[in-house]
Formats: C-alpha cells, structure tokens, sequence
C-alpha cells in the first residue's frame, strides 16, 4: 500500500515536472516571438482559389497589454489605425477624422476578410497566460526536433478555441506548427511557420502561413519584412494621440 | 483656363510623387482616387432621369519636419445629365460652401456639363509633446454615432450624402492638449464676421470605466451650445451615445437633441447598428423635404420629426462583397427611407458599389407612395 503511495506520489510529481517544463517551454517560445516589446513591418496575403488581397503593416507592441497597428496598403485603407490597451479598442479613421471605439464582439472577428481575428493580430489572449500547458511527447516537424505541447484554456480566459497543439522546436525554442481545434475537438486552422532565419537580432520564423482545415485550398501568408525587440516602448506610446502620428 | 492649371499642378505633383518616392519618401505623400456614378433617378413609371458623376480627390500630404504636417485635398467634380438640364443654373445648385474663404470655382458650368473644383482641407498642424495646434480648412469632428451627431457642431453631416464620405472642412483654429492615453482638451473657434456666424466651442475627453465620455460647450451660430456623449460597451455590445442643450441668445427658443446607438457583430460577421434619435427641434409631421443630401447642415437640422429611429444590417456574403441595408424610420407619420447597398471590391484597388434610396411617405393628399426612388452604381479606383 506504502508503496502504491509512494509510487503515485512519484507519478504526481513527474507530471508536475512535466506540466512545468511544457510552460516553461511555451513561455520561451513566445518570448522568443514577442520580446518584451516589438515593431514589425509585415505582408498579409489572403489567398482563394479565385482572388487574392494583399494587406500591409506596421504594428507596435509591448505584452498582450498594448498593441497598435497602422496600415500602410492598400490606399484605400493607408493611414487607419486600431490601438488596443487591455480590453478596450479603437480604430482611426484618417479619411473621416474620427476615432471610433469599436464593441469586443469586434475582437474575435475576422481580420479585414482573412483567416487571422482580430484577436490573432492585437493579441488579446496570451498562450502563456491564458492557457494550462501540458506535454505530449516528441516528434520531428521538417528537419527539426521539437515538443509537442497540448493547450487547454483556462476556464476564465476569454479564447474561441477548445484545445490548441503547438510544436515548438528543441535547439530554437521556435513556433513551428500549431493546431486551433473547437471546442468539439474539430480541427479548425493550422498554422505553419517557416522561412527561419535572423530577424532583429534573433533566428525566427518569418512566415506564418494559416490554413482553415475546412478549405484547404485557401490560406493567409503573413510574411515578416522588418522586426524589432526589445527597444523601450512607454505605455503611453500607445495613445490615441500616437495612433493618429504613427507612419 | 483654372481647370487647366489644376491639370498642370496634378501633373506636378504626380512628378514630385516620383520624386518623393525614390528621393525623400518620408516627406511627401499624394494620394487619391477616381470614382464614375451614375444615377437613376425614378421619377414616375414612365420617366426615368439619368445623370452622370465623375468624381477625383486627391489628397497631399507634406511632413518637412516631425512636428509639422501640411495637408491640401482637392476634389473635382464633372456633372453631366437630366437634372443638370432640369435644375436652372445647376452649377450655383452645388456649390454648397458656408466655410469663410470660397475655395471652390467652375470651370464648366451650362445646363449641359458642369465641372466644379473644391479645396476641402487646407491646413498646418503643428505638434509638439501633448500639444496640437491646427490651423486652416478642417475637419473637426466631434461625433460618436454613426447615423446621427448632436456632438458635431462644426462639420455636421447628412447621412443621407453618403457619396462625400470625407465631408466638408471648417476654417478654423484648434488647439488641443492631449493629457492621457484617451483624454484630451480641445478648444476650436470657426472664422466669422459677426457674433452670429461664430461657432466657438471646447471639450474635454477623458476615458473611465472603459468608456470614452466626452463634454462639450459653446457657442454654436448664435445659440449656446452644452453637450455630452459616450462610448462604450454593454457587454459585447457597442454602446454609444451624444446629446446636446441649444439655446438661442437673444430668443425664448431653446432645446435638445439627443440620439444613442447600439452596435453589435454576430460570430458570422453579420453587423448591425441600431439608433434613435429625439430632436425637441422636430415636428411630429414633416413638411420639409426629408432626404436633405445638403453637406452643410447644422444639428438643429439633423432630423425634421421629433423622433428618429435607424437599424442598419450588413453582412458579406463573400469576402469581397458585403451586402447592407439600412432603414431610418419616423414613427410619428410611418415615412420611412430605405438603403440597401452591395459593395464588391473587385481588384486590390477597385471597388464596385450598387445603392439604392428609396423614401416613402404620404404625399399633400394624405396618399402613402414612393416619394423618391433613386438608384446610384458607382466605379471607385483608389491610387
């Protein structure tokens, strides 16, 4: 009996480890990709079998607590901008001279027509924060040994998804694939990150590339051209006053 | 001979876009776009009018140093069809313009074509730390709603005018200190000659339990003017709202317009954007002409009934097509103006609008009919 006590209390204590070491992991990730802060300058693609958009931006931005993107293409859109800082969001209308301060139901949309939300791109919830980690195993994505890391959201956090797997390579502490499910465990999005190489001063993925499972012929290319960590950013840089100045 | 000129300094600017694109990129910026739209204007079952409206903008942008920004925006206009022939001096018609200086001149003006030209933003901004100082034609816009502004003192707009979405400027001073994330003290005074022309106003914003809220006062041409308004939400929903004290000097008339708005976007994208508007400034029966597409209104204008409802629901039915429709209803006599709209953005820059205005109410003889039903198509390519 001792012994069954001290055998599951040995099993308790190995999941623990595990259970940590897949949020430290995770956590590393993420730093790796967001910095404590960081500026971007990037390409979205929307591509359909029929059509295709092209959307490009800047955008700022320090934790999960503040972002602000600018769009610089297409014209029509060039100059407007969405600032969010905690829960709350605002998008400037450059053409109209206004602010308006846009609902949360706003937060989960679709971003301007393509597979990433809004959500995706201000990035309200925090795979860190959000989520309770565990391990899966190991596996090979590419060339590259990774983690294979299970994501469950914790039951307070405000996260559309069910269940997130997210593989995270050994030697880099990469992003390299991750998989959205529903909460009726379907497979919603894959998103598959490449083109690894120095970018502001660190090795990361420069391409993220979304798949809906649904329509496997239509996908959303975000591709990096310019990246920035670290450099000191004020909370107050994100303002309404700054989200009209940014260029 | 001026429209000519015009063509010359576009072309200039064109050369300096080059310029500025391989030289200097930073300090220039041109922008704009060329629109084609054509109206259908069903007058009764066997009399159609057709006009045609060719429509360029083109907005420069100057930034010498990090604190300075110039800012000059054109539009020019070719009118051409039926109610350009109907409409005596059509040309005097359009040229709609209560800003102090006249920046607007026809080139063209007959009862077959008329080519009018308008400067909309002329104006230096100058910014230093929280500071903002604004001074020449511009926009100042101090409105939270979409369908209805009682906030707008300065630049209040029809929504009815829906093919002038950058609307008129207002000459006018501002200066405006920025004191947090999402607050700000505003002063703006509008160029006059007399006290009764003179609107003058300040505001203060600040943000608090998540919501903008706004106060307003002023003179507003001859009427003091005590305003609030909001922003925020009520749960996931939108919540927005403006209202506005007028007071006349000199005058027993005073008043209020108060209008809110509910805005909420459904997980499949479908949008809506509910609002009422009461205005003591309203009859309970119009005899005025309702769809007033003037671009220079002022509040006490927004609305000729008392009280006003708007519900607008869109949805894109394809990623690039988005369909609409938007209602404004006038309980007090059932009239009832009526929008839908499809809008397909066809290339990168070129979108393809079809929209309808449709108003009915009852005519003298007390018959409900159809008393406006107009259909406009519209080509935009954005440059």
């Amino acid at each position: 009996m001792k012994r069954i006590l001290i055998l599951s209390l040995f099993f308790i204590v190995g999941q623990l480890v595990f259970a940590q070491s897949a949020s430290e992991i995770i956590e590393r990730a993420n730093q790796k990709m967001q910095g404590e802060t960081n500026r971007a300058e990037m390409v979205m693609k929307i591509i359909r079998p029929d059509w295709s958009r092209e959307i490009q931006m800047k955008s700022w931005t320090k934790g999960t607590e503040y972002s602000l993107v600018l769009i610089t293409a297409p014209v029509r859109d060039q100059g407007s901008a969405f600032l969010k800082r905690e829960t709350e969001l605002w998008n400037w209308q450059p053409t109209i001279n206004r602010v308006i301060k846009m609902p949360p139901s706003m937060m989960m949309q679709s971003w301007m027509g393509s597979d990433f939300t809004n959500d995706d791109l201000v990035k309200q919830s925090s795979i860190v924060e959000d989520y309770d980690h565990e391990m899966l195993g190991d596996t090979i994505i590419g060339m590259r040994e990774a983690w294979k890391i299970e994501l469950i959201p914790k039951p307070d956090a405000a996260v559309v998804w069910g269940r997130l797997e997210v593989y995270i390579d050994k030697k880099d502490y990469l992003e390299l694939l991750i998989k959205y499910y529903d909460e009726d465990e379907y497979l919603i999005n894959t998103m598959i990150m490449s083109d690894i190489r120095e970018m502001g001063g660190r090795v990361i993925p420069t391409k993220m590339e979304v798949i809906p499972a649904e329509n496997p012929d239509q996908r959303t290319v975000i591709t990096y051209k310019d990246m920035e960590f670290d450099q000191p950013m004020d909370d107050s840089f994100f303002s309404l006053q700054n989200m009209k100045r940014v260029r | 001979m001026r429209y000519y000129l015009l063509v010359t300094c576009f072309l200039f600017l064109l050369s300096l876009r080059g310029y500025a694109q391989s030289e200097d990129e930073k300090k220039w910026l041109l922008k704009g776009y060329l629109k084609d739209m054509s109206t259908f204007n069903f007058v009764d079952s066997d009399s159609t009018l057709i006009d045609n409206l060719i429509h360029h903008r083109l907005n420069v942008a100057w930034y010498p140093n990090e604190h300075l920004t110039g800012k000059i925006e054109f539009r020019t206009r070719v009118f051409h069809g039926d109610v350009v022939g109907l409409i005596p001096d059509y040309g005097r018609f359009i040229d709609v313009n209560d800003d102090y200086f006249d920046l607007s001149w026809m080139s063209v003006n007959n009862n077959r074509v008329v080519i009018h030209t308008m400067i909309d933003r002329l104006y230096l901004q100058w910014n230093k730390n929280d500071w903002e100082v604004t001074a020449g034609r511009q926009r100042i816009n101090w409105g939270v709603n979409l369908a209805w502004n009682p906030n707008d003192l300065f630049n209040t707009y029809s929504f009815y005018d829906f093919d002038y979405e950058e609307r008129p400027g207002s000459d006018a001073l501002r200066i405006k200190k920025y004191t947090g994330f999402a607050s700000e003290v505003d002063f703006a005074i509008k160029v006059a000659d007399s006290f009764e022309e003179l609107t003058a106003a300040g505001r203060y914003q600040f943000n608090k339990w998540n919501y903008d809220i706004q106060f307003l006062g002023g003179v507003m041409q001859n009427h003091l003017a005590l305003g609030s308004g909001w922003a925020g939400n009520l749960g996931n929903a939108g919540f927005k709202g403006e209202l506005t004290y007028l007071n006349q000097f000199n005058s027993n008339e005073q008043g209020w317009l108060v209008s809110t708005t509910l805005d909420y976007l459904f997980s499949n994208s479908l949008y809506f954007n509910g609002a009422v508007l009461y205005s003591s400034f309203g009859q309970k029966k119009s005899d005025l002409f309702v769809v007033d597409t003037r671009s220079n209104l002022d509040i006490k204008s927004l609305s000729p009934y008392r009280m006003s409802t708007f519900v607008q629901a869109s949805y894109p039915v394809h990623p690039l097509v988005n369909l609409g429709l938007s209602n404004i209803f006038f309980p007090s006599d059932a009239s009832v103006f009526i929008n839908p709209y499809v809008t397909y953005s066809v290339l990168q820059n070129l979108d393809l609008d079809l929209i309808s205005q449709l108003y009915f109410g009852e005519n003298l003889n007390g018959d409900y009919h159809a008393v406006s039903k107009v259909v406009y198509f519209r080509v935009k390519w954005s440059y």
